[in-house]
């Protein structure tokens, strides 16, 4: 049996399996009703979907990605992933998205293609890619489909249009790993909302959008990228949120945001699986009120400081060097999975008071993005932090998606009305209206 | 185009509250309801459960005939080279096997139901308890009662199969005759002084009417819950009672009630306060109302 679809020996599609990469190896554990481990980007086009045609494009596409058309399995020590001989199929979108795959996941796919009036969307499991590698899958599917309903889209640039294999599949964490680096900081317990959740399964999500162009020259005004300001308004926000609920200073909690740090912009590698870490902005309120301008400070020289190869390599060496710790390894798997969800909250979740993720700028091959009217990205709910921003800019709008599993939207609410009062015009979009008395 | 006249946001077309801060729309724009303008479906998914496949795969019992086999083997070649013939290896060995069955069964039966592979492991544990039994020497000594109970854990089981719950007086039936059998033997087997025919068969007997009495209970008040409930712990009280006399008589040979009034004061009570709890509308409106979480 071999490994990959590098040195596959037996030739037959049935023993192609994938190790899971270092990244994706907590999610199997951890997955539930209530931390879904998925994310979703949309594409909106311009006419309605032809979901035959979507699907044929699907089948037509699953090819080039052999490494997404796959089950996941359990292995005596670790999970991997299969070969699944089935075919993925479209489905109707749903009310609410990015809901848990179906748990007998041993036979199913680690992703839904959903489409709905005019959008195609794609909802990954995290145990597969992570943004870069979702939304690589999702153009090339827009791509087929509009070639399939006969438009005119000119050349693919740099969508995929042959069999991915070998680099593409790669774990590039464990290509990059170093021997042993010093730890990186432990962290503290950050702030959390406590607010009463919602049924599983149900999410709400707050769309803003806003013209690029606005809030790409408020951010230079103030010397920051457009990540660093929104990460800003963010902690911004949630700043006023604890001030709000915790009137003693001493008693209040970092605010911390989780920034993925897309790794193929530090490390030469092409891999479509996951390859991102984190990086934290933190303020501590127990030292007093910062204002707007010293939290941007901290946050660029936060951004610039830890996302240098040598600074986050430290974080690449614990997490890859857990993996290949041999007693780590001789554990088997039913009594890795108890330890999973521990490490999940106290190494990740507890540390932080929401994540920020940026998809950037998304650029279309030319003849493609006449089609292409909105793109959308969304992120997953957990139960500590309750709520998570995704962001993607495309054309003249930037889109921010907020996703959260409680009614409450203080943090949306915050959020939005501080780019108002900075003049950034947004507009509004949700995915359920509140009824009064709900709340 | 409407604006939260409190937030500054602009809003999507046909919201009538601000989704931020909840304040009214003044002019909601009514336009944007027409289908096509909603920014998402409104199809609610499906809450799937997990469906567990005890099946193994055909790879997973090569596996573990093999590993069962090596343990097999390191067995009998230790026992034979001493004592030239099998003596204690008897044991681990048909334990081995067991195991194997337990494994292996229901892949090898292909096609196999959830009663065959039932019907299968019991009787595997049981001749392994009667094959341990008679090799160890005088038969039977011990193993007939454990085989007794597999057998009537196998009617108990194997009776909702067979027999759709559709059916329920007839399954209720067929697990008293089989306790009453079952109790009969162990009686006889045990030898001494008798007590099934005057303990056991009465106790049989009460139990039987109670469950009778709460299915149809329960059969004939739909939406009714209260209402079974309580006939049921009328029930369940008639059957305590009726098991403190039956000993009575049996140990003292009088007719006479001990301890079974303690508990009958606790369920009897309760059972006329749900039954007219269940009639009276009033008393259940005030109650769901203080009591509501």
């Amino acid at each position: 049996m071999a490994e990959g679809t590098n040195n596959n020996k037996t030739n037959s599609e049935q023993h192609v399996w994938y190790r899971l990469d270092n990244a994706a190896l907590i999610y199997p554990s951890i997955q539930s009703d209530r931390i879904t481990t998925m994310f979703r980007i949309s594409m909106t086009l311009k006419e309605t979907i032809d979901p035959k045609v979507l699907q044929l494009s699907l089948e037509e596409v699953i090819k080039k990605f052999p490494f997404y058309r796959v089950r996941l399995k359990k292995g005596f020590f670790w999970y991997y992933l299969e070969h699944n001989p089935k075919l993925p199929r479209v489905e109707r979108d749903v009310r609410y998205p990015l809901g848990r795959l179906h748990p007998n996941l041993g036979t199913r796919f680690l992703f839904r293609v959903r489409y709905w009036q005019s959008r195609i969307a794609v909802e990954f499991c995290h145990v597969l890619t992570d943004g870069t590698g979702g939304l690589t899958f999702l153009k090339a599917l827009v791509y087929e489909y509009l070639k399939q309903k006969g438009k005119n889209i000119g050349d693919p640039g740099d969508i995929p249009i042959d069999v991915l294999t070998g680099e593409a599949a790669e774990d590039a964490y464990n290509r990059f790993y170093k021997s042993p680096l010093p730890l990186p900081d432990k962290g503290r317990k950050a702030f959390h909302l406590k607010k009463k959740m919602l049924y599983p399964g149900a999410i709400m999500i707050t769309t803003g959008i806003a013209p690029l162009e606005t809030i790409l020259s408020k951010a230079k005004n103030y010397n920051v990228s457009l990540t660093g300001f929104l990460v800003a308004v963010y902690i911004d926000a949630i700043q006023e949120l604890q001030d709000s609920l915790v009137s003693h200073n001493p008693k209040k909690r970092p605010v911390a945001l989780q920034v993925p740090v897309n790794m193929r912009n530090i490390y030469p590698s092409k891999t479509l699986r996951n390859f991102s870490l984190f990086v934290m902005p933190e303020i501590d309120p127990r030292l007093g009120k910062y204002s707007f301008e010293e939290i941007l400070q901290i946050v660029r020289e936060t951004l610039i400081t830890q996302t240098n190869e040598k600074a986050i390599s430290k974080s690449l060496s614990r997490n890859v060097g857990g993996q290949r710790n041999w007693i780590i390894r001789i554990i088997p798997l039913v009594f890795k999975k108890l330890l999973m969800p521990f490490l999940y909250t106290r190494m990740g979740e507890n540390l932080c008071s929401g994540t920020l993720s940026n998809l950037g700028f998304i650029k279309l091959p030319e003849g493609m993005a006449g089609e292409v009217e909105r793109i959308d990205f969304i992120l997953g709910t957990n139960p500590i932090n309750k709520t998570g921003c995704a962001v993607c800019g495309f054309n003249d709008k930037l889109v921010i998606n907020f996703g959260s599993n409680t009614r409450d939207k203080s943090v949306e609410r915050l959020f939005f009305t501080r780019l108002i009062k900075m003049g950034i015009p947004v507009k509004l979009e949700v995915n359920e209206e509140i009824k009064k008395g709900k709340a | 185009m409407a604006y939260c006249v409190r937030c500054g946001v602009e809003l999507q077309k046909g919201l009538k509250s601000c989704p931020l801060c909840d304040t009214e729309v003044l002019l909601p724009d009514e336009q944007g309801m027409e289908e096509g303008l909603v920014p998402f479906s409104e199809r609610i998914p499906r809450n799937v459960r997990p469906r567990v496949n005890l099946t193994p795969s055909r790879s997973f019992i090569v596996l573990a005939t093999f590993i069962l086999l090596v343990p097999l083997l390191v067995t009998l070649i230790i026992d034979f080279t001493a004592n030239r013939t099998i003596t204690w290896s008897f044991y681990p060995i048909t334990s081995l096997i067991l195991l194997w069955i337990l494994i292996a069964y229901p892949y090898l039966l292909k096609g196999h139901t959830a009663f065959q592979v039932i019907t299968m492991d019991i009787l595997s544990i049981a001749v392994f308890l009667l094959s341990l039994d008679l090799y160890s020497g005088s038969f039977p000594e011990w193993s007939q009662y454990p085989a007794l109970s597999l057998l009537l854990i196998w009617i108990y089981i194997v009776a909702p199969f067979l027999i759709t719950w559709k059916r329920i007086y007839l399954i209720i039936a067929i697990w008293l005759f089989g306790t009453g059998g079952f109790l009969y033997a162990i009686d006889k087997l045990t030898g001494g002084r008798d007590w099934f025919m005057p303990v056991g068969l009465p106790i049989l007997v009460l139990v039987g009417f109670a469950a009778i009495i709460t299915v149809i209970s329960a059969k004939t008040s739909k939406h009714k819950t209260l209402m079974a409930i309580g006939t049921a712990i009328f029930a369940l009280s008639v059957l305590i009672i009726g098991i403190d006399v039956v000993i009575n008589i049996y140990i003292m040979e009088k007719f006479i009630v001990t301890w079974s009034p303690i508990p009958a004061a606790v369920l009897i009570p309760t059972a006329i306060f749900l039954i007219i709890v269940n009639y009276n509308n009033d008393l259940k409106a005030y109650l769901i109302k203080k009591f509501h979480m």
